[in-house]
């Protein structure tokens, strides 16, 4: 496992470099994506922002907790860019329905390393997650929260949930490429979607049984506004907000969506090492 | 046999030809991918009911303003869902450039222009339209949500809105083409960009009525105000000079289109397709 671990940390090395170099080679075209990437991700906040500025309390949440959340959602965006952007890691639908799989799985490490690793694109996905990084700061000051180790490391403990349950639910829906290659060649972009168009959306007064589907079958409530009401209420009442069964809820339910997806993952593997893909057959797709 | 074949090469006659790319088109989604499609239309409709539901609080608490009523603003978040396709036109121009088929285009019996309209209304407006407009109309009432316009006048007004908007929409897409053009294997964050702002500033998500005032003001002034929020407006009823919008939408879809012919023009000349 050690050793699995070492061979993860190599190849994140070699992934960065050559994306380091492919940064220096087409500074032109790296730009352009700063600048797509920037304006994308101000527009998506922008809505709701605007949104939030004609309502004094707009679903629970004042205009600056509101900035705090659109920042939380763009570092959950930044960490999908920068470690799984690459080579159609966060979209695993594509590698599976188009028979590359067998490109990771012919290489001398675990799967699990390959898919982890190959996707790290430190240079050329860090715009989204630097905004994000910014305007949560900045967030938090107007919002009055406290800028500090605990909070700092709740923020990364809460994003690392966020982003384990968005990629669990993309690995979860694309495992239907593994039976059907063809038509499910692009799901994994749909999920990816719901969450980009969705979970800027606070869900303060929105009704049980209304937030409690956005909080568990379509989980969108957990990627941006349930951490951040809950690094807001740590913020302003410190440990004691922190210990208690609501703030358990997300890493319990990011628990939850990696085990079943790693299991629907694994299901779908011994279908794949049965019957193949059928994209190199004589009457393969594309 | 000779008679299907002129349908299908559209020799001799451009209705002809834009009826049979429509209807090919149209039966594109059934070729495989409609698993992705359909994903697509749930996510659409999860965001109509998430936003039905956001609208809904907003009027529990007083907070909605005065000149917008629950209802007005859940006709405007139906109809948008509806007409996504129309109000968002995404025609195959960008990414036939960044796959390559884009040569096959100007090889066809028609205008290229002719070619990417008579695409975009078969492979998203039809599909649309049957497999996600005709079940959320269905479905709008257990919502309490009203699929009719305002008046009979204004529903005769959105509909030349929204043609108007259309034509907007298909010029606003040849200049996006014309970008990813030159901006050369770019052709992804042409889309990404495009995509964004269309989102914000066509009012089609969020009606302009619910932002800052002057911001409001602002954005239905501008082109892409005119795409989604001018014929929604009308259509709720919401919109206090109906013909002025139309005004607006006539000057933005001549003046665009002019531009747009000229822009794609030159950018042809500058056209590179790699291949996907």
């Amino acid at each position: 496992m050690v050793d699995n671990f070492k061979i993860l940390i190599r190849l994140y090395r070699q992934y960065a470099k050559m994306d380091l170099l492919w940064f220096l080679r087409d500074t032109r075209y790296f730009f352009i994506q700063l600048v797509s990437d920037v304006v994308s991700g101000g527009c998506t906040i922008a809505g709701v922002c605007l949104l939030s500025a004609n309502f004094k309390n707009f679903s629970g949440m004042t205009q600056n907790e509101i900035l705090f959340m659109m920042g939380y959602a763009l570092f959950i965006d930044g960490i999908f860019m920068v470690f799984f952007m690459g080579n159609n890691t966060g979209m695993v639908s594509r590698i599976i329905g188009r028979g590359q799989l067998d490109h990771i799985m012919i290489q001398p490490v675990p799967l699990w390393a390959e898919l982890l690793a190959q996707g790290f694109s430190p240079v050329s996905g860090s715009p989204i997650m630097i905004f994000g990084t910014g305007l949560t700061v900045y967030g938090a000051i107007r919002a009055g929260l406290p800028i500090n180790a605990f909070t700092i490391l709740l923020f990364l403990f809460y994003s690392i949930c966020s982003i384990v349950i968005v990629m669990s639910f993309i690995y979860l829906i694309s495992c239907s490429a593994f039976y059907a290659p063809a038509a499910a060649e692009e799901i994994a972009g749909v999920g990816k979607e719901l969450f980009s168009s969705l979970k800027t959306y606070p869900l303060g007064n929105m009704k049980g049984f209304q937030k409690h589907i956005f909080l568990s079958l379509i989980p969108v409530g957990l990627c941006a506004w349930l951490p951040s009401t809950l690094l807001i209420n740590a913020g302003k009442y410190g440990l004691e907000a922190v210990f208690v069964p609501k703030a358990l809820y997300l890493p319990i339910a990011a628990a939850i969506f990696s085990f079943i997806a790693i299991i629907t993952f694994k299901k779908g593997m011994k279908y794949y090492e049965t019957y193949g893909s059928p994209r190199y057959s004589g009457f393969g797709h594309r | 046999m000779k008679r299907v074949k002129t349908i299908l090469s559209g020799c001799g006659s451009l209705s002809r030809a834009v009826c049979s790319t429509t209807l090919i088109c149209s039966k594109q989604i059934f070729d495989g991918g409609f698993l992705c499609v359909a994903g697509g239309y749930v996510v659409q409709i999860v965001q109509f009911i998430m936003l039905t539901f956001i609208w809904k609080t907003l009027a529990e608490t007083n907070a909605l303003p005065a000149n917008v009523s629950l209802d007005q603003l859940m006709t405007y978040t139906l109809m948008s869902a509806v007409l996504h396709e129309e109000l968002n036109i995404i025609s195959p121009a960008t990414s036939s450039l960044w796959e390559g088929s884009v040569i096959g285009r100007f090889l066809r019996p028609m205008a290229i222009e002719a070619s990417f309209i008579s695409e975009t209304i078969g492979r998203f407006w039809v599909p649309n339209f049957l497999f996600l407009g005709i079940p959320l109309l269905l479905f709008a009432p257990v919502l309490s949500v009203s699929p009719l316009p305002a008046s009979f006048r204004m529903g005769i007004l959105s509909l030349i809105s929204l043609l108007l908007a259309i034509c907007i929409g298909f010029a606003i897409d040849l200049l996006f083409a014309s970008l990813a053009m030159n901006l050369k294997n770019g052709c992804f964050a042409a889309l990404a960009v495009r995509e964004a702002v269309y989102s914000l500033l066509s009012g089609e998500m969020i009606p302009f009525s619910l932002f800052p005032k002057k911001l409001g003001t602002l954005f239905s002034l501008l082109p892409l105000g005119s795409v989604a929020h001018g014929p929604l407006t009308i259509y709720t009823g919401t919109a206090h000079l109906p013909y002025r919008v139309l005004a607006l939408q006539f000057f933005w879809a001549v003046s665009l289109w002019a531009l747009a012919i000229y822009v794609f023009n030159k950018s042809k000349e500058r056209m590179i397709s790699f291949g996907g």
